[in-house]
């Protein structure tokens, strides 16, 4: 039961990334096959720098959801933002300060994490590939 | 409203700190361990070998 929460927060991201990888098109690896690539390196060079690219978007949102999720980490003990802010409730008697405080903090943490990632995925976008955008 | 103390947040705030600094990693960790477990095993569901993507599969 110790893990648990590690494996929340994994599982996630590794799913991400998993249905990321096997939905590249397989034309691809055909294609790479057809250059005289080995499988090693037409994953090493054709099949997962584009497949990187293509999850960027939902590792964007993925990452915002295991940061929320990160304060499963205080029920093994771990004084990670939502412990530290419930320590402080305790002992000063302040509760809504001090819960007011991680929600603002949180917040901060997302906007600036999504606005990072939006300047990431227009850089690593992939003409025709990922959704249109501007 | 008048009862609220933010002095109290002031003062706490290297546990505030400590506390994101904390948060922080654990994400990076997880997004790390998430992004190399998801790529192995997606090479495993796609290398073809049966007992493996039986294992990934289940």
């Amino acid at each position: 039961m110790q893990e648990r929460p590690f494996l929340e927060m994994w599982n996630g991201s590794v799913n991400v990334v998993r249905t990321g990888i096997e939905t590249v098109p397989s034309g691809l690896k055909e294609a790479a096959k057809s250059q005289g690539l080995s499988i090693s390196q037409s994953y090493r060079y054709v099949l997962l720098p584009i497949s990187f690219r293509m999850i960027v978007p939902p590792l964007a949102s993925e990452f915002l959801t295991v940061f929320k999720n990160s304060s499963l980490a205080l029920t093994i003990g771990l004084l990670e933002l939502t412990a530290q802010n419930r320590q402080i409730a305790e002992y000063t008697f302040q509760g809504f300060e001090a819960f007011t405080a991680a929600t603002v903090l949180y917040v901060c943490i997302a906007l600036v994490a999504t606005i990072l990632m939006q300047i990431l995925e227009k850089y690593t976008r992939i003409p025709g590939y990922v959704g249109t955008g501007n | 409203m008048e009862n609220f103390d933010f002095e109290v947040i002031w003062s706490a705030h290297p546990f505030l700190w400590q506390g994101l600094q904390l948060s922080l990693w654990l994400t990076f960790l997880a997004m790390i361990g998430g992004i190399v477990l998801g790529t192995l095993l997606a090479l495993a569901r796609l290398s073809g070998i049966k007992p493996l993507a039986f294992v990934d599969a289940t």
